[in-house]
This record gives C-alpha cells, structure tokens and sequence, in this order.
C-alpha cells in the first residue's frame, strides 16, 4: 500500500480551507491505516535428520528464546522413513500445543502432519521443540514453524488529531506548522516502533572433528534486516568447544561467540546481542551476503551444534 | 526534502513541499514494513542417488509471501565437472507440480562446476521472471538434483518476503 497523493497548491492562488483540509485528513487516514498493520508472519526451519536411538536425548531438541513474544500459528511436520512414527513436543508456550505425531510412509515417500493449534510465547521465553518415540534414525525429518509477530502500536494518529480550517478562516501559518510537526512526530514513532521480527535457526549435526569448510558456512542475503541478537548451544563434551562468527557483506566479524562444551546438560549462551543492519537491500549481489561460520576444537564429534538468530 | 517552516503568507511551493515530504516519509516507513525470512536445505555429499526426501523441503505459507531470492552454494571437493539443479515448485498434497501457482513457472538455477571449492548461483527478483508471489496455503518444494559425482555440501535457500497486516 501506498499514500496517496496530496493536492498541489499554485503560486498566487487563494489557499482554499477545502483542499487543505482535504490533504491533512487523507495524510491521517493514511497513518492511521499504516500504523494499524502490525502483524507480520514468517518461519523457521527445525532440522531432526538423522536423530535416533542413539542420539543423546538433548539433542533430540531445539531451545528458542526469543528477545520478544509472538505466536506460534501453525506446523507442518515432515518425515521421510521406512516405517515408524515420531511425536513433536512443544512446551514452554503460555498455552499448551497438543503433540503431533506423524506416521512414517515409506523411505522416499513425504509423511505429514500438521496443526493450526495457536499459542503465545512471551519475550524471553525458552521455548522446546522435542522429537520422541524414536524407532529408528530417521532419514530425514523436519518440522517447518510458522510464527506471527504482533508489534503493537507505537503511537496513535488518526482523522481527529488531523487540524481542521473553517470556510473564510485566515490560515495562519503557525497553525499549519503545528500540524506539520504533529504528523512528522507520528509517523516518526511508527518507522521507529519495533519491526517484524524473525527467528532462523543453522545446526550442525554430528560436527566433525575436523569441520571441513564446505560445512561451516550458512549464507544470509544482505536484505537490510537487523540483527537483533542470537544464541549458540553446544551439545559437546567437556573439551568440544564450538565457536560461531558473523560476517558481514565485507566478511568482516560482526560477532564472534564460543560455547565450551560440558556434555550433559548442553551448553549454551542465550542473548547475544549484535544490533548491527545489514547493508544491502537485495541487491541481486551474493558478495554482499552475510554468513553464519561455525569453527571448534576438540577431540569428538559434537552430536549437535546449533545457532539461533533473532532478527527485525 | 524536509519541512520547511511557514510564515507570513503562506508560499504554495512551501506546502507543496511540506505535504510531500511528509507523504514521502510515510511510503518510506510503509515499505520498510516488508520484512524478509530465509528457507534453507542443506544437503552434505549431495549426489544424484541422494534419497528424494533429504534433498527437498516442503513449506507453505501462512500469508502471502514475495519472493525475493532463490540461491544455490556448492562445495565441489575437486575439478571434476559437476552440475547441480536447484528447483522451486508449487506443489499439490501428492507432491505433484502445480505451475499455475508460480505464475506457471519452475523456479530453476543450473550450477556447472569446474573447478574445487564453493561456487554459488542466485536469482534475484526483479531477476526471477516474472515476479511471483507464494500464496497462502500453498505449498512449494525446494529441491535439489545432485551430480553424478558427489559435492561435498549444497545449501539452498529461498528468501521470502512479508508485509505487515491488519489482524
């Protein structure tokens, strides 16, 4: 949606109440109906390929802490095996997801199940998404999560707070600069209220000792978004140590994070803050691109690595 | 363009001015209202007799998306020549290709290899032609189709965009 398109006044002609009036009231309406759009929608990814009987039962799940509330609106829940049956767990909701379990319909054929079950999750809240029942190392298995984000209205404008000019009125400029200033300080503090905000989640499963560069790198298009902050956990023993880096568009580090690793229970840190823009727009150029770069030490695979962002 | 402070009698180039750049302020917060969101699939020692289900991702959108980019990296542990596809589809509830709803479009990147190391292929919308949107409640496969010889590691992805709403 755009604006629309204010009257133009002429030089030397008689400022006319009418189209003044006219101007300010649809500049109100069309604030009031951008700042009345406050949700957005988006999703994240949850990998549980090649999880099994014997992968440790932490790492069996993912941790989501969000720096900000929003819904869970719908999931869809994917296995590809030969025969057996797997149940998502979700707790830490403000109101309960029933689990949903779907049923194995051969190795190359997609088994689904879904749900629109809906529930808040408050900022700050660590919220986990479990796999169980496990039967056999499923070959591949996924669990796409759709969430809305609900910014709230930073400010409030609307027809009423737009001035009004009387038929034969002398318009005073005073007047007219006071409503200026009035919208301006409006649609100020709707550009500024916090953003959509969107969760993406990089794992490394069974992190090789030697982390070869093909494995280590996820690549995020440059598209202006901020990064707001992120978290890293590190099912590693004590030893593993599992370090992500942010690299902006000039393969710079943004941020650099180490989790060292201490077996049972897994390791993390939650809330790093960044709060760093990107700087391309979509451009169409992928040297612009940021990345996430996984790097570690130690002497074992590390069952599960996992860096989670928060962005806006 | 900024506000410029009226006085006296009123210039009409003024408030031209004034309106028009208050109208401009306010496009620009609306467009910076779309946000963008990635998909990813990530397939290690992907070759053409990768089972169907590790390299494909199924989603469907929950609201009208646009789609911003489809992209391709490969890791070719040599200079053997390798060529891998990347596909995006709209897809029904058995898996089968559904055109119409990519504006009867496959979304496809061919990526050739020669040589070791990462290679990385993009389409960019305004690049994807024609612009397309993804609908709610449809749902679209990424897919990748493997080379004869193994890559050490392909990662696709699709970038999505969302405006906000009203409830």
């Amino acid at each position: 949606m755009k604006p629309r398109i204010p009257f133009e006044f002429a030089s030397g002609e008689t400022l006319a109440p009418t189209k003044l009036n006219d101007n300010f009231a649809r500049m109100a309406e069309d604030l009031e109906e951008a700042i009345s759009r406050r949700y957005s929608d988006s999703s994240f990814v949850l990998d549980f390929t090649g999880v099994g009987p014997g992968t440790p039962t932490a790492a069996r799940s993912y941790l989501i802490k969000a720096p900000f509330a929003y819904e869970i609106v719908g999931i869809e829940f994917v296995l590809f095996e030969a025969s057996a049956t797997t149940t998502l767990i979700i707790s830490g909701t403000s109101n309960t997801i029933p689990p949903l379990t779907v049923t194995a319909a051969g190795a190359t054929t997609r088994a689904l199940a879904t749900t629109n079950a809906a529930a808040r999750v408050a900022a700050n809240t660590e919220v986990t998404f479990a796999i169980s029942v496990l039967a056999a190392t499923y070959d591949r298995c996924y669990a796409i999560i759709h969430i809305r984000h609900d910014r709230a209205p930073a400010t409030s404008y609307s027809l009423a707070s737009a001035p009004r000019f009387a038929a034969g009125e002398a318009v005073a400029a005073a007047k007219v600069n006071t409503a200026f200033t009035d919208y301006e300080t409006a649609v100020a503090a709707d550009a500024a209220a916090t953003n959509a905000m969107r969760i993406h989640v990089f794992p490394i499963r069974d992190m090789e000792v030697a982390l070869q560069n093909s494995d280590r790198d996820c690549r995020i298009p440059s598209s202006e978004s901020r990064l707001h902050s992120y978290d890293l956990v590190n099912h590693g023993a004590v030893g593993d140590n599992v370090t992500i880096t942010v690299l902006d568009e000039a393969a710079a580090t943004v941020s650099t994070t180490t989790v060292n690793g201490s077996g049972s229970p897994p390791a993390k840190t939650q809330g790093v803050s960044v709060d760093q823009t990107q700087g391309d727009d979509l451009s169409g150029d992928p040297a612009s691109d940021w990345k996430l770069r996984f790097s570690r030490v130690g002497a074992a695979p590390v069952p599960l690595a996992y860096v989670v962002t928060y962005w806006t | 363009m900024s506000l410029v402070t009226l006085s006296g009698t009123i210039s009409a180039a003024n408030l031209n001015n004034n309106f028009r750049d208050k109208i401009s302020a306010l496009q620009s917060s609306m467009q910076d209202s779309g946000k963008v969101f990635q998909y990813d699939l990530s397939v290690l020692d992907l070759i053409s007799t990768t089972p169907v289900g590790n390299r494909q991702l199924d989603f469907t959108p929950q609201q009208q998306m646009n789609l911003c980019v489809v992209g391709l990296t490969v890791w070719a542990p040599d200079a053997t020549s390798r060529t891998t596809l990347c596909r995006l589809q709209a897809i029904d509830i058995n898996g089968t290709e559904v055109p119409k709803y990519l504006l009867d479009e496959t979304v496809l990147l061919t990526l050739v290899t020669s040589a070791g190391g990462e290679a990385h292929a993009t389409r960019y919308n305004p690049g994807i032609t024609p612009w397309v949107a993804l609908y709610r409640g449809v749902t679209y496969r990424l897919s990748l189709e493997g080379p004869a010889t193994a890559l050490d590691r392909a990662h696709a992805y699709v970038v999505a965009r969302t405006f906000r709403r009203k409830k």
